[in-house]
Parts: structure tokens; sequence; C-alpha cells
């Protein structure tokens, strides 16, 4: 294994929208596990930068369905996130850039964990952190230094 | 009346949706593309030092950091009134060649490309890089991801970040091109071109070798006559980096040439009540409504208007590609949306054979990158064309360099009343009598897919994959069908 990697995807700017970024820097801070942390706003194949050569990642990031409270922690394999979409009006998303690391034959992560926060859409630059999310940051941080855990634990 | 929703929920993009009304006779009386916008830069901006906006501004997208972070570096120069010299000039030149390049061509083998590539009636699950990769081959693939790869590597190395790079200073930049560096970037551009040129063969091969593919590029449903928008240099030859704000009308006479300083005399936004995006026009014209033709306010900015607004493309090879594409479409200027994707991998040639002039010229290793400011800010107002369009910051600020006013023009904001013409155009082209399939929501996807549209760009939750949901309501909104994929 790989020294373990969380992908922490957000903008700081924009409220609720960092909470990945902001549980990724708590998770470091209190590890007891050495950890990468790389925080990024950046989407699609610019995640194939970060992912390759790695054995096992944990992504950190935000979640809009509607489907569920804001602040429910969900926890994901890629394919539950979904098969791979058609190409979106602007970008690709996380299940095509794995498709396609697949299909490249890129040295890729063998553990890829999703852990995400259901938010409501952040539309507002400068917009503080809602107290749905504020309360649930905690909840996020302990389950991510769960899971490097549980990796360190099983070798 | 009835009312149909299509709700695409994509990642990075925000949350777009088309609301198409029905008349009773189940024919489209009016669709309509909303997008929510980001909210509050101003309010955000306001006292905030103005050196910090090109690295702010940067951060509001991950998708084209490099060009906000442009705009806002040469507004910053305007805002000191300060001349950088030709040495940074240069090296700032090259990373935005550099980064329109990788920008352009994720788009033509990612994003808008599949629909072609893979062919426009292809079942969704295909129109993707993975189905790219199937028709043109594995190593072609490989080589797709290495270029970018190279070229983001550079960009990091040369602009301190790749996604928010930290390049930029108002007088010049931070560092030039070390002469080490220098001669791998020769190379670099080298093979950014040859891959450009490869891109053209692919193209041609592909998309101008399949006549149906020619005729939808042509056809009606994705053509409207605008004006065009595009920044020149003094030859009125398209440039990416600097120049005037050039618009031809839509019988390609030139209708306005100016400096970015004078934008407001030229531009302006029409607040609509369905819409939180603000519709750009020109404003000596006004807005007569979504409607093409001379008498119209409404024009487009990005690829093919670029190659519309300029007499020529700055550089031999792109210039030479395109006199093809304004033959085979009829003569300047081409009205065609689809033809975006063509015009998009002549840019790319331009984009490289820059590069290439740069990689040469032994200013780029200078060490004289920077004219300290000395003078008092007042107003600054920078300009570059971002892979989607022409891209405009403007600062205010006191006399200690705090802002006092900041606004944007967004490079898709300049095409948003034309995406919702072509939307809306798509929709009355293929629906009747009230049959609605997924042909429908492909098309309506093409025809704001070639814009490259940028909306709401800076948000980035999940769930990274595209749920289209399709609800027909009757006129007091009650669903009574839904469809998804």
């Amino acid at each position: 294994m790989t020294r373990p990697l969380i992908l922490a995807l957000g903008n700081d700017l924009i409220g609720d929208d960092a909470a990945g970024l902001l549980a990724a820097r708590e998770v470091q801070r209190h590890s007891a596990n050495p950890v990468d942390v790389v925080e990024t706003a950046a989407g699609g194949f610019a995640l194939l930068d970060h992912l390759e050569h790695r054995t096992h990642v944990l992504i950190l990031d935000t979640i809009v369905t509607g489907a569920r409270p804001a602040g429910t922690l969900v926890e994901m394999t890629p394919e539950e996130l979904g098969s791979v979409p058609g190409s979106s009006p602007h970008t690709a998303g996380l299940p095509e850039t794995i498709a396609l690391a697949h299909r490249l034959e890129i040295p890729f992560p063998s553990v890829i964990t999703i852990l995400a926060l259901e938010i409501a859409p952040a539309m507002t630059i400068g917009a503080p952190l809602s107290p749905e999310i504020a309360q649930a940051l905690p909840s996020m941080a302990h389950r991510a230094r769960a899971i490097i855990d549980s990796w360190y634990a099983s070798g | 009346m009835r009312r149909v929703t299509i709700d695409p929920i994509t990642r990075l993009e925000g949350h777009g949706k088309i609301d198409i009304f029905l008349n009773d006779a189940g024919n489209v009386d009016r669709a309509y593309y909303q997008i929510p916008e980001l909210r509050g830069f101003e309010v955000f901006s306001l006292g905030r030092p103005a050196e910090d906006m090109p690295q702010i501004t940067s951060r509001i997208c991950g998708v084209c950091p490099t060009a906000h972070h442009m705009a806002g570096t040469k507004a910053l120069d305007a805002l000191y009134n300060v001349e950088p010299p030709p040495a940074a000039k240069k090296v700032r030149e090259l990373i935005y060649n550099t980064f329109m390049l990788e920008d352009h061509a994720l788009h033509v083998y990612v994003l808008g490309g599949p629909d072609f590539i893979v062919g426009p009636s292809a079942p969704k699950e295909l129109r993707n890089i993975i189905g790219v990769i199937n028709t043109v081959g594995l190593d072609v693939g490989k080589k797709v991801i290495g270029m970018r790869r190279r070229l983001r590597e550079f960009i990091a190395y040369a602009g301190g970040k790749v996604v928010h790079p930290v390049f930029g200073l108002p007088g010049g930049v931070a560092k030039p091109i070390a002469p080490d560096e220098a001669d791998r970037l020769k190379q670099l551009a080298q093979d950014g071109l040859d891959f450009a040129l490869f891109t053209l063969q692919v193209f041609n091969d592909i998309v101008l070798g399949n006549k149906d593919y020619v005729s939808l590029i042509t056809s009606d449903m994705f053509t409207h006559k605008t004006y065009y928008m595009g920044l020149v240099d003094e030859q009125n030859r398209v440039n990416f980096y600097d120049g005037n704000i050039r618009v031809v009308d839509p019988n390609g006479k030139q209708f306005a040439r100016f400096p970015v300083q004078q934008y407001t005399d030229y531009i302006a936004e029409h607040v609509e009540p369905w819409s939180y995006v603000k519709f750009c026009y020109l404003k000596p014209i006004g807005w007569k409504g979504f409607v093409d033709g001379e008498g119209s306010g409404v024009y487009a900015a990005a690829p093919l208007a670029r190659l519309n607004a300029a007499e020529s493309m700055a550089t031999p090879k792109a210039q030479k590609a395109r006199e093809v594409f304004f033959n085979v479409l009829g003569g300047r200027p081409v009205h065609h949306t689809l033809a975006n994707h063509w015009a998009r991998v002549i840019e790319m040639i331009q984009a490289a054979e820059r590069m290439l002039e740069l990689a040469h010229d032994p200013d780029i290793t200078s060490r004289d990158i920077r004219v300290l400011p000395t003078r008092k800010p007042t107003v600054g107002i920078g300009v570059v064309e971002a892979p989607r369009g022409t891209l405009i910051h403007h600062y205010e600020t006191d006399e200690k360099g705090l802002i006092t006013r900041a606004n944007l023009i967004v490079a898709t904001q300049n095409n948003s009343a034309r995406i919702a013409m072509s939307v809306d155009k798509a929709a009355k082209g293929l629906i009747h009598e009230g049959k609605v399939d997924d042909g429908l929501l492909n098309t309506i996807e093409m025809a704001f897919r070639a814009y490259d549209p940028c909306n709401a760009c800076a948000t980035h939750s999940l769930p990274g994959r595209m749920p289209m949901e399709l609800r027909l309501r009757t006129a007091n909104g009650k669903v009574i069908e839904t469809l998804r994929r």
C-alpha cells in the first residue's frame, strides 16, 4: 500500500462547497497514521494527475441530490456513483475519469472510497458554512479517519 | 399549455434546467434554458486589496483559472497604469497559449468531440472519451492524455500552480523561463503543433468526410445570423492574449473596434425574470429580444465568433486551415453553431504555433520581467479571450488600492442569449404534437455543448453523472409524465 491520499474536492470561497476541504484539514491534523492530502477545485481528468500511481484514495466531496437532508453523510464506491455517463456539457465526471484510466491502463488506485456530504446547491461566493454542514463536519472527519485507519490495519 | 422540463444535473457546471412550454396542440411555444449563476462576487470583493484579485478570481473557476488570472493581472496593469516589459508580455502570452491549447484539446476529444467522432446518433453511453478511443484507437487516447499532461506540467512550472496560477503581477510576471526549461519547451511546442495538426486531420477524416455530419453542422436548426465578437491585433488577426475588441455584423462587416476600456459603451446586460443569467447585447443596437439579424443586439463570442470577427489567423498553418473552413462553409461569417468545434481545432493550431514562436524567442528567458507600479490606483479593466469567449475584468479602488467596485463579464455570458436561442430552435424543430424522445435531449445538449458553456462552474458537488430528467407538465404544473436516463 502506498501512503493513502485524501483527495479533497471543493471551493473554499463558496460556503458548503468547501466541506470536503475542511474535513480533510481536520483529518490531517488528527490522523494517527500518515496521510497525504491534496485539495483541489478541479474536476474531471485533472484528477488523474493525483490518482495515478496511488493504491488507496479517499475522496472527500459534497453531493447535491436533493433526495436527502443537508448534512447527510454518504459513503460510496466509484461503481455506486454511477456508470460511465455520456459526455457532460462541460466536463468529465469522476466515473468517466476512472473508466478512461482503466481503458488506457494507467496505474490507478485499487481502492477508492468516496465520502460526501449532502448539501443544498452552493452558489454564493463568500457565503459561510450552513449550520447543517458545520454540524456534520466532525462526523465526516471522524469517518474519514476510521477509513484511513482501516486501510493501515489491513496492510 | 403543457410544460416540459429537462433537468440535467452535472458535476462542475451546476444545475442547468430547460423548461419547454407546449401549446395545446403539443408544439413548442417557447423553450427556456435556465442556469443558476454564482452570486456575491462584487460584495465579496469589496474592501479587498486589488492585488489579490487575480488569485481570487482564478479560484472562482476550476476549469479556466488561467483565463481569470490573466484578465485580472491585465486589469491590475491598467489599474496602476503600468506597462509590463516585452519579456513579461511574452511569458504571459506563452503561458496563455499553452492553456488555450490544453483546454481546447480537452473539449475537442472529451466534451464536444464525442458528438461527432462517435456520432450524433450514437447511444449516449458511447458518446464520451471511451467512445472516442474506441473510434480513433487506444494510441490516440494515450496521445491526448500524454499531451494534456505535458502542457499542464509546463503551466505548473511557469505559472506556479496548475489549477490556480500565481505568475501574474501588476507590471509583469513573477519569473522568467529558465534557459534549460526553454529547451524542453521548444520540443513541447513542436509536439503540441504536431498534435494540433493531427487533430485537424482527425476532424477532416471523421467529420468532414461524412456528408451527414456536414449537413447537420449546416442545418437551419443550428444556425443563427448574429453579430460576432473577438480580440484582434493591429492587423485584425485573432489574438487570445491582447488587442482591441472587434465586432462584425451578420454580414461580416466591421461594426465596432474598440479598446476594452470602452466596453460599457458597447456591451450591456439584459435581465429576464425567468433567469439568473444576464444576457449581454450590443448597446448601440439595443435589446430586441431573442432574435437574430442585423437589427438585434444579440452577439456571440468563442471560437467561431473569433474566426468571424477577425480578418485572418495570426499564424500560417492556422490561417491555411481557416481558409479551408470558410471555403467549405460558404464564406465569412459562418453562422452555424456546430462549426464552433471545427473553429476550436483551428485555434488549437494557432495556440501551438504561437507557443512555438515564443519558445524560440530569447526574450522569454530575460530577467527584465517587471516594472514596479508606482502610481495611485484608480480604475483597471483587463481583457483576454478565454476558451469560451471574451472575458473582461473591471476593478475600481480607493487610493490605497482597496476594491470599491468589481465587475466581470465572463465568457459564456456573451453567448447566453444565443445559447437560449439555440435551445429554443432545437426544441421547436424536434417537438411536434407532444412527441418527445431521447433524440431531443441529445440535440439540445449538442446545441449548447458547442458553445462549451461555463456556468456556475465553481461548485464541485457530486454526483458526477448526468441524469437527464424530462417532465411533461400540464398548464397548471401537474407532472403527467417523467422520462429519465
